[in-house]
């Protein structure tokens, strides 16, 4: 069984607004035979599937009762939605043994063509025509499935059409089975007893009416599609409508409302407009990953805090990005620490935060344009804050450098090594090293030396 | 007061810091009114007549008709307008129906509000000599208006930040002598790279001039052949980083 769908926005948007706790009946996606009926049923009742495929089958026996309503249900309930780690292994083998079980259970049932040979003639074409019916329906449900997970955005698209075609022959031969299945049972029902040449005429017949009602009926199964089409980006637009209003409404309004309340006081305003400028800019163009699992977001995040906290203006530039682990994590902190004391001493100016984070190493400068000062001429007292950057660094395998002149500004620069890939690029370089001959396997060596703690 | 003086012609405002005699002539183009009268107040003040804005427009074919009347030197672009956007400007001025455009000699300077890596490198791709931020100040802008009519390149911290993503592991540390055109397109030399990490730090120009101790014109020379590789190179990096970056 192709398993490729996927949960997806798209199917709750279509489906029509109910109350949370309203209970449905769906036919389930696990542990089906054929349509997921009993499955669902069962589900819905909370009895046995078994009991339920029983009555179903027990129902058969009077006059098909059981087969019909299976098909109804098949029909109008919707097929329900499992999330992806909760679906079964597909086990067609299995299945289709089950299958063929319930199906010599119902002929058992029956009774028929054991006693009287003759009546296969009735019961043959039957079997044919649901086998055939039972085919084309799930493989309808499998399309519906792999709808459903195109929808969830062109990036998808391609890794989906490439596993359409790979799956589309089968579903054409599975297509093609279930319709002839389906037609040689209902030939066979129609034919009765007729001689060939009638059938053939009967069977002209039958597909002139069929083009004729397919051609009356074209158009107006092509304007249901348009509509449809039409409806589908409506919906979608007004949910994009509502989301931006509710942004529109949660956060600018109310900054723009806590402006005017504001106004005499210029460093609280400049302070609400630029850290609304911040949300608005993540909203429109963010990455939304957050600081723990990336370090350029981890950066940010502390040139924010430090922004709301001081009121400065810091442009953060990143290049380069990973997870964070404990060394970076010391980085972030050194640079927020550096940040912070940027944001003290050149309030007015903005403050230029670069942070570059490459295979085997990790660079952070803080630079300002504020007054400067003379390195030789801090005070040892003043050494906390300078330890807290330096010392931070040192303890992580890193360097902090700080390069001032009165009337320069200020940059510090945070280096280190990185660690935690440290071992993974040398293992690699060893590799590349290896491939490209002896040259470089002295600087490997001196490499391993530094890595391997 | 300084419209009349920059109108009134070339032997006035001795103070244009030797960029010729003639003021620079500039159109801007960007659909907010209110900006439009702030960077139009900024350049007046910070530009000291170096700077003449000949023409404004808000929209897309609005600006292709006064770029196409008045030829200016620098446009002022911004990214999005309505009707197509900076890139349909940059399109039907630089390059229609691929040959020359109806204003080859005037040079473009994305101004934008946007920090957004498609919006940047498109309208760079397209053929933008620059792109800054709105939030620059006055005498920056003049300055990177002054630099662009000169045919050099401006890049912003941003800019810089995201070419050295888009380029990054180009050029590893041993990088032989790139063996033809379009790999020499594909990465940045060791020194274009030095000077691209320290506009992202925030360095100007001329401190970047003294840092690597060089002058600023052959800083300038650099940041031009970047701007060169980035439009011209084929990298998919560009492309699918820019992808990466919108999901």
């Amino acid at each position: 069984m192709p398993g490729g769908g996927r949960p997806c926005d798209h199917v709750r948007v279509m489906s029509p607004p109910l109350p949370e706790d309203t209970r449905r009946l769906y036919r389930s996606r696990k542990g089906r035979l054929a349509g997921g009926i009993c499955r669902g049923l069962s589900v819905h009742l909370g009895a046995n599937v078994w009991l339920v495929r029983l009555v179903f089958v027990l129902f058969t026996w009077i006059g098909g009762l059981g087969a019909i309503a299976y098909a109804g249900f098949w029909i109008f309930v919707p097929l329900g939605e499992v999330p992806e780690e909760e679906r079964s292994a597909p086990r067609p083998a299995v299945r289709l043994v089950l299958l063929a079980l319930c199906a010599i259970g119902v002929l058992v049932l029956f009774g028929l063509p054991v006693a009287h040979p003759g009546s296969w003639r009735l019961v043959l074409p039957f079997a044919a025509l649901a086998l055939g019916l039972a085919v084309l329906w799930r493989q309808a449900d499998d399309t519906q499935r792999q709808g459903s997970g195109a929808g969830d955005g062109a990036a998808n698209a391609s890794a989906t059409s490439t596993a359409f075609w790979s799956r589309s022959s089968s579903n054409l031969a599975r297509a093609a089975l279930g319709t002839a299945l389906a037609l040689a049972g209902i030939l066979s029902l129609t034919s009765g007893g007729r001689s060939w040449a009638e059938t053939g005429r009967t069977l002209l017949a039958a597909l002139a009416l069929l083009v004729g009602a397919a051609l009356v009926g074209l158009p107006f199964f092509l304007k249901i599609l348009r509509d449809l089409a039409q409806e589908r980006t409506e919906r979608v637009r007004s949910q994009e409508r509502a989301e931006v209003a509710a942004m529109m409404h949660d956060s600018v309004l109310h900054t723009l409302t806590l402006i005017q309340r504001h106004h005499e006081d210029p460093a609280q305003v400049a302070r609400l407009a630029r850290a609304q400028e911040r949300e608005l800019r993540e909203w429109l163009y963010g990455t939304r990953k957050s600081a723990v699992e990336s370090f350029a977001e981890a950066i940010r995040a502390a040139a924010a805090e430090v922004e709301d906290r001081h009121g400065a203006r810091l442009d953060v530039v990143s290049v380069g990005d990973a997870p964070l682990d404990p060394q970076l994590e010391a980085c972030v902190a050194a640079a927020r620490e550096a940040m912070v004391n940027a944001a003290k001493y050149a309030p007015d100016t903005p403050v230029s935060v670069y942070a570059e984070l490459a295979e085997d190493r990790v660079e952070v400068f803080v630079k300002d344009r504020g007054p400067g000062f003379d390195l030789d001429q801090v005070a040892p007292d003043r050494m906390g804050v300078r330890g807290s950057i330096i010392g931070r660094m040192e303890r992580h395998g890193g360097r902090a450098e700080i390069r001032t002149a009165p009337g320069e500004g200020t940059e510090v620069r945070l280096t280190a090594k990185r660690m935690a890939a440290a071992k993974e690029s040398a293992s690699r370089r060893e590799r590349e090293n290896n491939e490209e001959g002896p040259s470089g396997g002295e600087h490997s060596g001196a490499e391993r030396t530094v890595v391997e703690p | 007061m300084e419209s009349t003086a920059a109108q009134s012609g070339p032997s006035s405002s001795p103070d244009q810091s030797g960029r010729g005699t003639r003021p620079i002539r500039v159109v801007l183009v960007d659909d907010h009114k209110l900006f439009r009268t702030g960077v139009r107040a900024e350049l007046d003040e910070a530009g000291a007549g170096g700077v003449q804005i000949v023409g404004e427009a808000q929209d897309t074919p609005g600006a292709v008709a006064v770029i196409t009347r008045e030829r200016p030197d620098v446009v002022l672009l911004d990214v999005h307008l309505p009707g197509g956007g900076g890139v349909e400007v940059l399109r039907q001025c630089l390059t229609t129906g691929g040959g020359p455009g109806r204003a080859v000699g005037t040079k473009f300077l994305a101004l934008s509000v946007s920090d957004a890596a498609e919006d940047v490198i498109g309208v760079i791709r397209a053929g933008a000599r620059g792109y800054v931020t709105k939030s620059i100040s006055g005498v920056d802008l003049v300055d990177a208006v002054r630099r662009v009519a000169e045919n050099d390149a401006v890049f912003s911290p941003k800019l810089a930040g995201f070419v050295l993503d888009a380029f990054s592991g180009a050029a590893p540390s041993g990088t032989a002598a790139p063996a033809s055109v379009d790999e020499e397109l594909d990465r940045l030399t060791a020194r274009e790279r030095e000077v691209l990490r320290l506009i992202a730090r925030g360095y100007a120009y001329k401190e970047i001039a003294r840092e690597l101790v060089i002058s600023v014109k052959t800083v300038e020379t650099h940041v031009s052949s970047v701007l060169r590789k980035l439009q011209l190179s084929n990298r998919y990096e560009l492309s699918r980083w820019a992808n990466d970056r919108r999901l």
